[in-house]
């Protein structure tokens, strides 16, 4: 094994009972949770509840993205597994070990900050053997990580340059260093990718995939932007306003959303969701929305007029407006003048349908012929 | 002038920004110019009316009688210490403070920040016969920790610092807890050298500030023992009614001013940074 294995193998800290990741022969049960998050609770003193009871289990090396709008609180639950902020109730485990009480740095975690959070008056060099000092390690020791993290993120060249001087890219791969230096158990990712341009933000995601992969250390990730959740993690998990909605494999969470927030958030565009009857709604991806009756119809017909229309190359991106006025989102390579009326049709094993509290249920032989 | 062409709306304003500036400079400027030439002149020169801008003849002597009819070496290393003393006492003090202020959560925050704010505005002069009546209890009057380890706190200078560190990223911070730092550590190794430039103006200020200083110095001194260069220009002044020997009193000023002006000279770079100080991004 190259490089990064080996940065394991150094793994000793100076303090505390953390023991850096261990190998994966000796890895316990690999069903076994690495973080179990029991009734956490942040309660801000100004009396804001940005978390209110969440639990969550995270399986020993997988790559979870946990998702959610702006100021879901997201940042605030990563902030706690890292120590960073303390929780108002509630614990957290790591492989077992209880350490919500513990220092930021005796955890076994390290985390990679939006804005990157380098030392700006140390040279890449310093900023990743800060910690490693900190910890105890050797001169030499130090030595062979450094040329392990900075060789893995292709920054070599760069170990006596000031962040100052470095791209976004760069200074965003160096931070990226000074937690894989560290060897934690667990990796947390807190936007790393937003301050990035839209291409570089492609191609770092591919890298930090493949860093995953060589690493395997069990990450956390944070975003806002669904198709990163997508595409980055092993394990969605989907969160509002302080509660986890819903979490499972990407596939999970797209075709068989537990709840009308998550059908809506996942997926571009979001789910169409429109209220049927008795406090019932019914929901449908823009892609299986048909134009024309075909035959053998057993569905929602849904009967619209065309508000907007964007042209995005290969086909259009219409919004229609239901009788009631709800806004849903098409795409078709069909052009439809604005203002047309017309009757959209959704088989019925395309929909899905959620009751009065937003929940999923069954749709079996309740929409054989629906119309809206 | 986007467009340039001069109006003379534009001319006027110009011209007059021109002489409100001008103004200034010579307001500011003037004073210590007088001083430098006063320091050259006669007595004679010194005392004539309208006063002369530029000396007639050069007397750089007047340093030699200053010097020695000040006893200057003694005083100078009383400044020189004291002044030393309290910057490194207020670094001790002040910094940690203005770290807890700016980033640290804790209780009866803004009612103690609220304290410091208030005590910026009240004025020495109220508070001085509390501080000479504890010091005279305390048998620290005459003494040079009398006229340091009060002044290791310092209202302004908490204030300067703490605006200052709350430009920071938090982030920065908490990348070096996650890398076991203590909060000494953050203090020492990450937060004081990012916000370099706001302590290094802060000590500036209280180097000027204690170099300066004759209230204090005239009220916790009885004795030449531990008093400072403005003290020592007060020797200059005659006790009786003869006449005033401007020049050497003018060459007293300038040998207390000049340190000063080298220092600034060397860090103003710094002083000008931190007040458009953006916390090291």
């Amino acid at each position: 094994m190259p490089g990064p294995h080996r940065i394991k193998n150094y793994g000793r800290h100076g303090r505390g009972d953390y023991r850096p990741a261990i190998n994966s022969e000796k890895r316990i049960d690999a069903a076994e949770s690495m973080i179990s998050l029991k009734g956490l609770k942040k309660t801000y003193p100004n009396g804001f509840t940005a978390i209110d009871n969440l639990n969550l289990d995270i399986q020993d090396g997988s790559f979870t993205v946990l998702v959610g709008p702006s100021g879901c609180g997201k940042t605030t639950f990563l902030r706690m597994i890292a120590g960073c902020e303390e929780c108002t109730e509630g614990e957290i485990f790591i492989r077992g070990r209880n350490i919500t009480k513990k220092a930021p740095g005796d955890r076994g975690v390290a985390m990679v900050f939006q804005n990157y959070a380098l030392y700006p008056h140390m040279t890449v060099e310093k900023n990743i053997s800060f910690g490693l000092k900190n910890y105890g390690y050797g001169r030499e020791e130090i030595r062979a990580i450094l040329r392990d993290v900075l060789e893995l993120v292709g920054l070599l060249d760069y170990a006596k340059s000031k962040p100052s001087s470095l791209s976004g890219g760069q200074r965003q791969r160096v931070a990226l260093a000074r937690a894989i230096s560290k060897s934690p158990e667990v990796f947390l990712m807190d936007e790393p990718l937003s301050n990035l341009d839209a291409r570089l933000r492609v191609q770092m995601r591919g890298e930090l995939i493949r860093i995953h992969q060589k690493i395997g250390s069990t990450t956390i990730y944070i975003t806002h932007d669904q198709v990163e959740a997508m595409t980055m993690g092993d394990c969605i998990a989907v969160m509002n306003e302080g509660a986890i909605m819903q979490c499972g494999s990407p596939d999970e969470v797209y075709n068989n959303p537990a709840n009308i927030f998550t059908a809506r958030f996942i997926g571009d565009p979001g789910m169409n969701i429109v209220a049927w009857r008795d406090g019932v709604s019914l929901g449908f991806r823009s892609s299986k929305a048909l134009l024309q009756r075909p035959s053998q119809f057993a569905g929602l017909t849904l009967n619209a007029a065309v508000r907007t229309r964007e042209h995005l190359g290969e086909v259009y991106r219409y919004t229609l407006a239901t009788a009631r006025g709800e806004e849903i989102e098409i795409r078709n390579d069909y052009l439809l003048e604005t203002g047309r009326h017309l009757a959209i049709y959704i088989r019925g094993e395309n929909l899905y349908a959620f009751g009065a509290d937003s929940g999923r249920i069954p749709t079996a032989g309740l929409v054989d012929d629906a119309e809206i | 002038m986007s467009d340039g062409t001069l109006s003379p709306k534009k001319i006027l304003m110009g011209a007059l920004t021109a002489a409100v500036f001008a103004a200034l400079l010579a307001a500011f400027i003037f004073p210590m110019f007088f001083m430098l030439s006063t320091s050259f002149k006669t007595l004679r020169e010194a005392n004539i009316t309208p006063p002369s801008l530029i000396p007639s003849e050069f007397h750089p002597e007047n340093y030699a009688a200053a010097w020695r009819r000040m006893n200057f070496p003694h005083y100078l290393l009383n400044s020189v210490f004291i002044t030393v003393c309290t910057i490194a006492g207020q670094l001790l003090v002040c910094v940690p403070c203005a770290y807890a202020f700016a980033k640290k959560q804790f209780r009866f925050k803004n009612i103690l920040f609220a304290l410091v704010l208030f005590d910026l505005v009240v004025p020495a002069q109220a508070v001085f016969l509390s501080y000479y009546l504890i010091e005279s209890r305390l048998g620290w009057i005459d003494t040079y920790r009398g006229l340091v380890v009060p002044f290791a706190y310092s209202a302004y200078t908490i204030f300067f610092l703490t605006q200052g560190f709350k430009t920071v990223p938090d982030e920065i911070l908490d990348a070096a807890r996650m890398d076991g730092s203590s909060e000494i550590q953050i203090i020492a190794l990450i937060m004081a050298p990012i916000a370099k430039p706001v302590i290094i103006a802060a000590t500036l200020f209280t180097f000027a500030y204690k170099w300066n200083d004759y209230f204090w110095t005239s009220i916790l001194t009885t004795s030449e023992a531990v008093r400072t260069i403005p003290m020592a220009i007060q020797n200059l002044m005659p006790t009786d009614h003869t006449i005033r020997e401007w020049h050497i009193i003018m060459s007293g000023n300038v040998m207390l001013f000049a340190p000063m002006f080298v220092i600034y000279i060397l860090a103003g770079k710094y002083i000008k940074e931190s007040f458009t100080y953006r916390g090291g991004r």
